[in-house]
């Protein structure tokens, strides 16, 4: 029981000893890899279905981009992804700005009740979707706003504000508070401090959070789902109707296209919050 | 922000000046009515451990912060309202806080750019106080790009450009290595004198206050104990506070025998007598504390000492050797000895040797 302690586990180790130790954790490259399986084949699956010339999803017969073609080419769905970009587009913009305005406010001063508005901030992360949508759907039927593309990016605005939020909120948490008071020592008022210093030096936190936002909207489909009326059909939920026809290599196809758009955008958000320039 | 001409009065001027954060039970008092005046053109440090108040002092006067009770005058006139924008001072930053996104130049002219100056004139400044801070090749790199030394530089540049009433100097050299900051001690001094501008600086650091200033105000606790060239902080303290931050000093305490004329009679520990100056006119039979700097007391035969004790030990400097002798009737004592003529080790550990203390050499505390 007395072996030398630095000796290097043998064939039968004391399990005993040392504690739990997650890095010799028999198989864990074996479970790592089912995992990750899991997580991504069929995405993998789908991606390389799009590509599939035989309209029977489990026959390989050729490649081809035909499908692509022929997603790019049907109207619905181009009036879809429009619907979609726009109200993406719309609810990036007035989340961002409201949450970059939250951040500032937040960082400012200590106040009474500032732990509860963060945790009200963050709540549309937590709310579960559905309730948010009837909630929502509901309030707009009770104010007799007509469903459509207004609704929509209203309802985005909403749940996409703590995800632009966040990274802002950071970004401000690592700035030297010097910074601000180095601007107005120099002459500075707020606003020239403001546009001068903190903007510039906030921009990477707030353009990641308008990528976040961004793409938490494009992907939306609960609430998009209960909000949209006609003519306001988003780019998901006109899949979601086409999958009910059956799933073809063309919904295959615009999935992947979505698939692009989302990971350029998530990887664009994360290299501008890791930036380059360093506070 | 213009113009250095020496004007009568003072520069800063705190009357009264509390600052107290947070209420009720957890409150923190970082400065307690505190009194003190600025001179022009002067170089001035608030010397003091962390937590005294000094840099708490130093944001009242940037603005940054707003005094609890009193006044504070930049110039004569109260500052109370004026945002910190509107002041005519500037701030060195222990942080720099140097514009990451903007060049050297750019970090430079940011102050005249939101006075308004024009674009020449800018320029110029610039160009003339990067040279005035030998920063003279590194106007177009950003911050980062520059090592601790010349980010220093940039953020005394950006401060002295706007030509300031007086500089904040908020603990600048901190993060400087020892040689470099030997360097800038000698360039701040140097640039104080050039420019005129009265300097306040902060430090925690006793040496680069006596190296540095012109006066030296010591704070503990969020008060001012002492206000003094540096000469008299380090010969003369009054409080045994000072005495003790600043360099090494022995404490004896001793009671006063005869309070009369230019030098008072003490009673020592070892029951001998001695003779010297009491500016706070003890009363007779109360007993004060003596000041001794190391390097004024002599070691002498027994006889002829006020005190007498064993050399314990002997710490050798190369430029003076210490000698740590314990007093008969207790207490430890230190003297310190120049080392000349080769004469390095004048005594033994475990010799009887006598202590005597000049009247000079002897300085009487208040408390």
């Amino acid at each position: 029981m007395t072996e030398a302690a630095d000796s290097p586990p043998a064939q039968k180790p004391a399990r005993r000893r040392g504690g739990f130790q997650t890095r010799r954790f028999p198989g864990l490259p074996t479970i790592s890899a089912v995992f990750f399986a899991y997580l991504y084949l069929p995405i993998a699956i789908l991606v390389a279905l799009s590509f599939n010339a035989n309209r029977t999803a489990t026959i390989w017969t050729d490649f081809t981009t035909d499908w692509y073609a022929r997603a790019l080419a049907n109207d619905d769905m181009l009036q879809a992804a429009a619907n979609s970009l726009i109200i993406a587009a719309s609810a990036m913009t007035l989340a961002t700005v409201l949450a970059t305005l939250a951040a500032l406010g937040m960082s400012r001063r200590r106040f009474k009740g500032r732990t509860g508005v963060t945790a009200l901030l963050s709540l549309p992360l937590i709310v579960p979707e559905i309730v948010t949508a009837v909630a929502t759907l509901l309030f707009f039927v009770a104010l007799g706003l007509q469903l459509g593309l207004l609704t929509v990016i209203i309802a985005h605005t909403v749940f996409c504000i703590p995800f632009a939020y966040l990274p802002i909120r950071a970004r401000l948490e690592d700035m030297d508070p010097a910074l601000r008071e180095a601007a107005a020592d120099l002459y500075a008022n707020e606003w020239k401090s403001f546009v001068r210093v903190i903007l510039p030096l906030l921009f990477p936190g707030i353009l990641s959070g308008a990528m976040l936002a961004f793409i938490i909207s494009l992907d939306d489909f609960v609430i998009t789902f209960f909000t949209a009326g006609a003519g306001s059909t988003t780019l998901p939920v006109y899949i979601f109707s086409l999958i009910r026809m059956g799933v073809t290599p063309e919904v295959n196809a615009i999935s992947a296209m979505m698939l692009l758009i989302s990971i350029s955008f998530v990887t664009l958000s994360f290299v501008l919050a890791s930036g380059k320039h360093r506070i | 922000m213009t113009g250095n001409a020496v004007e009568t009065g003072n520069a800063v001027e705190a009357q009264k000046v509390s600052k107290i954060f947070g209420s009720g039970p957890g409150a923190v008092h970082a400065l307690d009515e505190v009194e003190v005046a600025i001179r022009q053109n002067e170089f001035f440090t608030l010397l003091g451990p962390s937590g005294c108040g000094k840099t708490t002092l130093l944001r009242l006067i940037a603005g940054f912060e707003q005094p609890t009770a009193g006044e504070i005058l930049l110039d004569g006139k109260p500052i109370a309202g004026t945002p910190p924008f509107r002041r005519p001072v500037n701030t060195v930053f222990q942080s720099y806080a140097l514009f990451p996104h903007m060049t050297v130049s750019q970090n430079v002219g940011f102050g005249l750019e939101m006075l308004g100056q024009d674009r020449k004139t800018i320029a110029a400044t610039v160009e003339r106080t990067l040279d005035l801070v030998k920063l003279g090749g590194m106007a177009d790199r950003k911050p980062a790009q520059l090592s601790g030394g010349q980010q220093q530089r940039v953020a005394l540049a950006r401060a002295l450009a706007n030509r300031p009433k007086v500089l904040l100097l908020d603990e600048p050299l901190s993060a400087l290595d020892l040689k470099l900051r030997k360097e800038m001690q000698i360039e701040l001094k140097r640039l104080q004198s050039e420019t005129g501008i009265t300097f306040v600086f902060v430090t925690h650091d006793q040496e680069e206050a006596l190296t540095m200033s012109d006066r030296v105000a010591v704070m503990s606790n969020g008060k001012i104990l002492q206000i003094g060239s540096p000469a008299e902080i380090y010969e003369k303290p009054t409080r045994r506070f000072v005495a003790d931050f600043i360099g090494e000093t022995n404490f004896v305490e001793a009671e006063v025998l005869a309070g009369e004329g230019e030098l008072h009679r003490f009673r020592l520990p070892g029951g001998r007598e001695l003779s010297a100056a009491d500016a706070f006119d003890h009363g007779v039979g109360e007993t004060v504390t003596l000041a001794v700097r190391p390097e004024r007391a002599e070691i002498v035969e027994a006889e002829a000492a006020q005190m007498t004790g064993r050399v314990e030990n002997i710490v050798y400097f190369g430029t003076d050797t210490t000698y740590h002798v314990t007093l008969e009737g207790g207490g430890r004592f230190v003297v310190r000895l120049q080392n000349r003529d080769g004469a390095c080790r004048l005594h033994e550990t475990g010799d009887t040797v006598g202590v005597r203390l000049p009247a000079e050499a002897v300085q009487v505390l208040r408390d």
